[in-house]
C-alpha cells in the first residue's frame, strides 16, 4: 500500500518537518527544488525560517492544499483590484490573527517560500491595519519613531494633497 | 521583528494596496515610509494635472464648505516656477509618472503653462512624461493645444473627450492625433468621446485592442480601421451623426475586410444617413471570433435584413449576444445562431408569429435573455399580432429563460385567468419586464396573480401600464397609488409582489 508521497523539510534551528509533497508543493521554491535535485529522502533545508513559524506556513499549505494555483499576476494598480485588497477568506483571517512579529516572519517566510496567496493575504492584512489610522495612530501601532520636523511634516502634506476627482 | 524592517520589495506591494488618503497619511508618518510612498503616488496613482502645479507651486488649494478650490497666487508666474526648485522636482517626478489626467475644469492659464513645458522638455521628440500608460484628457471649450509632447513610448491607454466643432480646431486635433500614433505606436486601448468630426485616422495605431468612438465615424474610417488594426478585440462606435455618408467609399471601397480577432462590435447611430454604415461593415467585414454584435440595420427591408444575418451568421458562428435595431426583420432569421445567450429586438417587427417564436425557442437551447423592445408608436395595432400571454406560456413551456423584456398585449386576458399549469412555470426567469402592457383596468389584478404564479421567482418586475384604446388616457386602477407607488408600473409590480409573497406563504 502506498501512501501519498512526502518529503522533509528542516527549519533553520534544525527542526524536521515530515508533510505530504503536494502540501510543501504550495511554495513554488520548494517545488523547484524537488524537481531539480529529483525526488530524495534528504530533508530540504530552509535556512530562512525557523520551526514555529515554519510550522504555521505548513497549516496555510495543508488547508489550501487542494486550491488551483493563482492566476497570473493582477495588476494592484488598478482600481477594482484596489477595492478588492481588504477582502481575506474567513479561515485565512483567523489563521493570520497572529501577533505583528509573527505576521511579519510569516510574509518573510512566505516571500522566501514563494507561496504567493499567503505573501498577499499578509500584505492585505498590513494594509488593513494601515486603512483609514492617522499617522499618530500608526505610528503607535507599529512603535515607528516619528523622524520629521513639524515643517517638513507640513511640507509633504501641502506638496502631496490629492488633487480630489474633478 | 518591526515593519520597518520588511524588505522593500515587499512593503512596496503593501502601499499599492492602500486608496490615496491612506497613502498620505504613511507618508507623514516618518522619513522611510515618506520615501517609499510617495514613489509609489507618483508611479501608481492617477496624477492629476493640479499635482503638477502644486509641485511648481503654481497652484494652491482651499477648502470651504467641503468643496475644494484651486487658484494661482497672484506673485507666481510659470517663468519663476520653471527657474525655481519645484521645476527641479517636477523634472524627477514626471518620469515617474505612469497615470496622468488632464481636466477642464482648471484655469486657462493651464495651457500656457502646459506650452512652456512642452518647450523646456530636452528635445522635442521626447517625451515629458516616459514612462506614462494613461493618459486622459478631458476638455471644454478651451483654446486646442497639442498634447501629443506628453507621453512617450509606453504609453497603452488614451482617453479624450472634447466638444470643440470649429473647422480650425479639427485639424488641429486630427494633426495632434496623427503625431500620437507616431509617437506612442504601442497604444492598445483608445477612446474618444464626442469628436464632432470623422478626421481620426485609427488604422496609424497598429496595435489598437479596444476602440470607444463618439462621433462621426464613416465608411472610410471603417476602412482604415480593419486595414491598420488588425488584433482589435472590441470596438464600439456610437454617436454617429451621419452628416459624412461617403457613397464612394462604400461603393469602391474593399470588397472583403478581416477583423481576425474581433469579439464584441457595438454599432449605434443617431440619424437616418448614418444607417448605411452598419449594413456595410456586415457586408463587408469578415469577424471569425465576433461573440457579442450590436447593430442597427433599420435602413434595410426584410428581405435584406435575412439575407446579411445569414451571411453574419455563416461568417461569425461564435455570437452569443446579438441586439438588433431594425424595422421589418422576420423573427425566424436569429433562430440559427445557435450559440444564443442573449437576443435584444428593438425596433417594429412586423411579423411576431408565434411560429417563429418557437422556432427561436426550440434552436436557442442557450438563450438565457430575451428582450423584445416596444413598439415605438406606443399604441396598439390590434390588426398585427403581439405578445399575448398564450405566447408567454409557450415560452414558460419551451424555454429556461433567465430574463424575459416583451411588449405584451393583455387585452384578450379573461378578468379571472386560470392558473397556469405547474409545467407553464418560468422556473429560472428572474427578471421580466412588460413594457408596454396593454391591458383592462379591472384585470390588472387578476393578472398581476396569474403573472405570479406564473413566474414565481422574478425578483425583478417591471411594467409599464397601457391603456387599451387611447394614448395616454389613465387607467382606472383597481386601488389607488399609495405612499412610494407612483404610477401604473408601480401598483402593478406591488400587486405582482404582494401575490408572489401570498403564493409563497400558502405553498
Amino acid at each position: 500500500m502506498s501512501a501519498a508521497p512526502q518529503v522533509t523539510l528542516e527549519s533553520s534551528d534544525g527542526e524536521k518537518f515530515k508533510v505530504d509533497k503536494e502540501v510543501a508543493e504550495r511554495s513554488v521554491l520548494i517545488k523547484n527544488m524537488i524537481e531539480d535535485v529529483g525526488e530524495s529522502d534528504n530533508p530540504i533545508p530552509l535556512p530562512n525560517v525557523n520551526a514555529s513559524v515554519l510550522k504555521k506556513v505548513l497549516e496555510y499549505c495543508e488547508h489550501h492544499r487542494g486550491d488551483p494555483l493563482p492566476a497570473a499576476d493582477a495588476d494592484p494598480s488598478n482600481d477594482d483590484n484596489r477595492k478588492r485588497a481588504t477582502e481575506i477568506s474567513d479561515w485565512d483571517q483567523k489563521f493570520i490573527q497572529v501577533d505583528q512579529e509573527m505576521l511579519f516572519e510569516i510574509i518573510l517566510a512566505a516571500n522566501y517560500m514563494d507561496i504567493k496567496p499567503l505573501l498577499d493575504v499578509g500584505c492585505k492584512t498590513v494594509a488593513n491595519m494601515i486603512k483609514g489610522k492617522t499617522p499618530e495612530e500608526i505610528r503607535k501601532l507599529f512603535n515607528i519613531v516619528n523622524d520629521f520636523t513639524p515643517e517638513e511634516e507640513a511640507q509633504i502634506k501641502k506638496e502631496n494633497e490629492w488633487a480630489e476627482d474633478r | 521583528m518591526h515593519i520597518l524592517d520588511l524588505p522593500v520589495e515587499i512593503f512596496v506591494p503593501v502601499l499599492k494596496l492602500l486608496a490615496s488618503g491612506d497613502l498620505l497619511r504613511c507618508a507623514t508618518v516618518c522619513s522611510q515610509w515618506r520615501d517609499l510612498t510617495l514613489d509609489v503616488k507618483w508611479r501608481d496613482h492617477l496624477v492629476h494635472w493640479v499635482d503638477l502645479l502644486r509641485v511648481l507651486g503654481l497652484v494652491e488649494r482651499s477648502e470651504e464648505g467641503g468643496r475644494q478650490y484651486h487658484w494661482v497666487p497672484e506673485h507666481c508666474s510659470i517663468e519663476d516656477a520653471i527657474a525655481g526648485t519645484g521645476w527641479r522636482r517636477l523634472n524627477e517626478l514626471r518620469k515617474k509618472i505612469s497615470r496622468l489626467r488632464i481636466a477642464s475644469r482648471l484655469m486657462s492659464e493651464d495651457i500656457d503653462y502646459m506650452l512652456k513645458l512642452q518647450h523646456v522638455v530636452e528635445s522635442p521628440h521626447r517625451a515629458f512624461c516616459p514612462n506614462l500608460r494613461e493618459l486622459e484628457l478631458s476638455f471644454g471649450d478651451l483654446q486646442p493645444y497639442e498634447y501629443d509632447f506628453l507621453a512617450g513610448g509606453s504609453l497603452r491607454q488614451f482617453k479624450l473627450s472634447w466638444t470643440s466643432e470649429t473647422e480650425m480646431r479639427t485639424r488641429l486635433f486630427a494633426g495632434t492625433m496623427e503625431r500620437v500614433a507616431l509617437r506612442s505606436p504601442m497604444i492598445e486601448h483608445i477612446s474618444v468621446h464626442r469628436s464632432d468630426f470623422a478626421l481620426i485616422d485609427y488604422g496609424k495605431f497598429s496595435n489598437l485592442r479596444t476602440l470607444n468612438h463618439g462621433g462621426h465615424f464613416s465608411a472610410t474610417s471603417w476602412i482604415k480601421l480593419c486595414a491598420g488594426c488588425p488584433l482589435l478585440e472590441d470596438v464600439n462606435i456610437w454617436w454617429i451623426q451621419g452628416d459624412l455618408v461617403d457613397e464612394e467609399a462604400i461603393a469602391e471601397g474593399p470588397q472583403m475586410q478581416q477583423l481576425p480577432l474581433l469579439r464584441i462590435l457595438h454599432i449605434e447611430i443617431m440619424r437616418d444617413r448614418g444607417r448605411v454604415l452598419s449594413p456595410y461593415i456586415l457586408r463587408t467585414t469578415n469577424m471569425p471570433q465576433l461573440r457579442v454584435l450590436k447593430v442597427d440595420l433599420r435602413q434595410l427591408g426584410s428581405e435584406e435584413a435575412d439575407g446579411l444575418l445569414s451571411r453574419v451568421r455563416s461568417r461569425s458562428p461564435l455570437i452569443t449576444t446579438l441586439r438588433v435595431h431594425g424595422h421589418t426583420l422576420e423573427w425566424g432569421s436569429f433562430a440559427w445562431f445557435g450559440k444564443l445567450r442573449q437576443l435584444d429586438l428593438y425596433g417594429r417587427l412586423s411579423s411576431w408569429k408565434i411560429e417563429d417564436l418557437e422556432r427561436i425557442i426550440a434552436n436557442l437551447p442557450n438563450l438565457a435573455q430575451l428582450y423584445i423592445a416596444s413598439n415605438p408608436d406606443g399604441g396598439i395595432d390590434r390588426s398585427r399580432p403581439a405578445f399575448t400571454p398564450a405566447i408567454v406560456e409557450t415560452i414558460a413551456r419551451r424555454c429556461q429563460l433567465g430574463e424575459l423584456r416583451i411588449p405584451l398585449n393583455a387585452l384578450e386576458t379573461p378578468w379571472m385567468p386560470e392558473p397556469p399549469t405547474t409545467t407553464a412555470k418560468f422556473g429560472k426567469l428572474v427578471g421580466l419586464t412588460l413594457d408596454p402592457l396593454h391591458i383592462e383596468a379591472k384585470a390588472v389584478e387578476p393578472f398581476a396573480k396569474y403573472l405570479a404564479q406564473l413566474c414565481p421567482n422574478v425578483i425583478h418586475f417591471e411594467a409599464a401600464l397601457r391603456h387599451p384604446q387611447e394614448i395616454g388616457q389613465e387607467l382606472e386602477l383597481p386601488r389607488h397609488p399609495t405612499g412610494e407607488e407612483i404610477g401604473n408600473g408601480w401598483v402593478m409590480k406591488t400587486l405582482f409582489f404582494d401575490a408572489q409573497r401570498k403564493d409563497h406563504v400558502s405553498g
